[in-house]
């Protein structure tokens, strides 16, 4: 008992986390064994059913494919419009590179913590504290960030854990605030210091995004929607509640992000300068090549 | 008693692995059953000199590698309920659906206390507890009781590798 009581003073201090770390990088292999094994039991029960189904699939989508070659055009012309825009405002600050994208493949053993491994470690250009994103419906989502990383897998602290905590803004209204989550997937997450007089502007379903102010997390990330608007008598803040973007009890993919370094440098250069004047590839351009988003 | 620490250590961990993989979206709610917790409980409960402590500390160091909890989170929670249950060898008789139902459930109520313990302890910036009021807890009690029987007639079928035999017993 006395053992288990001096790990857990050691590492809740980061003093060292070797040994945690040696078990830990044998257990991510083991549980990508175990989930392959799964996932090909899974596979292959299921397997025949859904031949029919994709034959259903395959007519359907070669008719959207159709529709979308038409969109492709024009949105191609606007991304083209968008870079050399942004090129002009030296507006580098948003641009960030998906590092690695990731299957889950094992969570928490227990029902306390929350965490998931995913199957992206160092190898994959992982690192400790970048954030961490899904897409689901068609919207991209903040999920959390990476909390410990190993060779081939990496343990990632979802937005709903209790020490999780990102600053961030409502997205009509600009009004800031500290966002926290409670513990469990099913509760809203909370977002104080949020002064009641700006809380008067803010209404139920308002987007709330990722300020960006932090060294963590890029600017413009969906958090979630207001759900609730809390204003206690006891404090001069309000409390918002906040439905998450992502529901993560369907999370299978998730994508680590880099805030691009080499962007945002040329950006401020670009900025500092007297004459900033754009030239064809630079800067935004360049960076917003395959594997970047804004 | 190393092979028998070893050997449960080992039964604990497989199970704390498909509890992370196999079962990692929850059979009732979300909530996975303890399978590892029920092993210790019963490694415990069958052996002297603390061998179900050890158990506990050691898989508890493995769920730890596999979570995102401080390092040692899971072993202390898995040596209290370990403890209390090798005490219990003297106070009461295994049958074989009963004292095992009760075994899960009181094990797990245990390691909610010990979570508790531990937040009281190094304060909520660093540690996650169970809530004694949320349903989510006393669900994973229940699973655990459920789970106990069958699982301890499965672990008697290798009790020749989890139990150390001694003179006289």
């Amino acid at each position: 008992m006395a053992a288990s009581l001096l790990l857990v003073s050691i590492s809740t201090r980061s003093i060292i986390d070797l040994p945690g770390k040696i078990v830990s990088g044998a257990a991510g292999g083991v549980q990508r064994i175990f989930t392959g094994i799964g996932g090909f039991a899974k596979r292959t029960v299921f397997s025949v059913a859904e031949l029919a189904d994709l034959r259903n699939q395959y007519d359907a989508l070669l008719e959207k494919v159709k529709s979308y070659e038409t969109i492709e055009r024009s949105y191609a012309d606007t991304m083209a419009e968008n870079a050399r825009l942004k090129e002009q405002l030296g507006f580098a600050q948003n641009i960030t590179t998906i590092k690695a994208s990731a299957q889950i493949i094992a969570k928490d053993p227990g029902n306390i913590y929350s965490g998931y491994v995913i199957d992206k470690g160092y190898s994959a250009g992982v690192a400790k504290n970048l954030a961490v994103v899904a897409f689901q419906n068609g919207m991209e989502g903040l999920a959390g960030k990476i909390l410990e990383v190993q060779t081939k897998s990496s343990i990632v602290l979802p937005l709903f854990d209790q020490r999780f905590y990102v600053s961030a803004r409502l997205s009509r209204t600009r009004t800031e605030g500290l966002v926290n989550g409670q513990g469990n997937a099913d509760e809203p997450l909370v977002m104080n210091y949020v002064s009641k007089l700006n809380a008067a502007e803010i209404q139920v379903g308002d987007v709330v995004v990722t300020s960006g102010l932090d060294s963590i997390y890029p600017a413009d990330l969906v958090v979630g929607r207001v759900k609730e608007i809390q204003l206690p008598e006891y404090s001069s803040s309000a409390v918002i509640l906040i439905e998450p973007a992502l529901t993560f009890a369907k999370l299978e993919y998730l994508f680590v992000l880099q805030k691009d370094e080499k962007a945002l440098d040329a950006g401020q250069e670009q900025n500092q300068g007297a004459a900033p004047a754009p030239t064809a590839g630079s800067t935004a351009g360049s960076a917003a090549g395959p594997g970047a988003r804004r | 008693m190393i092979k028998t620490v070893l050997s449960s250590t080992l039964i604990s961990s497989l199970f704390l692995i498909i509890q992370t993989t196999w079962l990692k979206n929850g059979l009732f709610w979300g909530v996975v059953p303890d399978f590892a917790l029920v092993v210790i409980l019963w490694v415990a409960y069958y052996n002297k000199d603390n061998q179900g402590v050890f158990t506990g500390f050691l898989a508890g160091i493995v769920g730890d590698a596999m979570s995102s909890s401080p390092f040692g989170y899971l072993s202390f929670i898995y040596v209290v309920p370990a403890y209390l249950a090798s005490l219990l060898r003297r106070a009461m008789e295994l049958d074989a659906f009963f004292m095992p139902v009760l075994l899960g459930f009181a094990g797990t109520v245990a390691k909610g206390l010990a979570s508790i313990i531990l937040l009281v302890i190094f304060g909520s910036g660093h540690i996650n507890a169970y809530a004694l009021g949320d349903f989510h807890f006393w669900m994973e009690a229940a699973l655990n009781g459920a789970v106990a029987p069958p699982l301890f007639w499965l672990l008697r079928k290798a009790k020749n590798f989890l139990i150390t035999k001694r003179i006289g017993d």
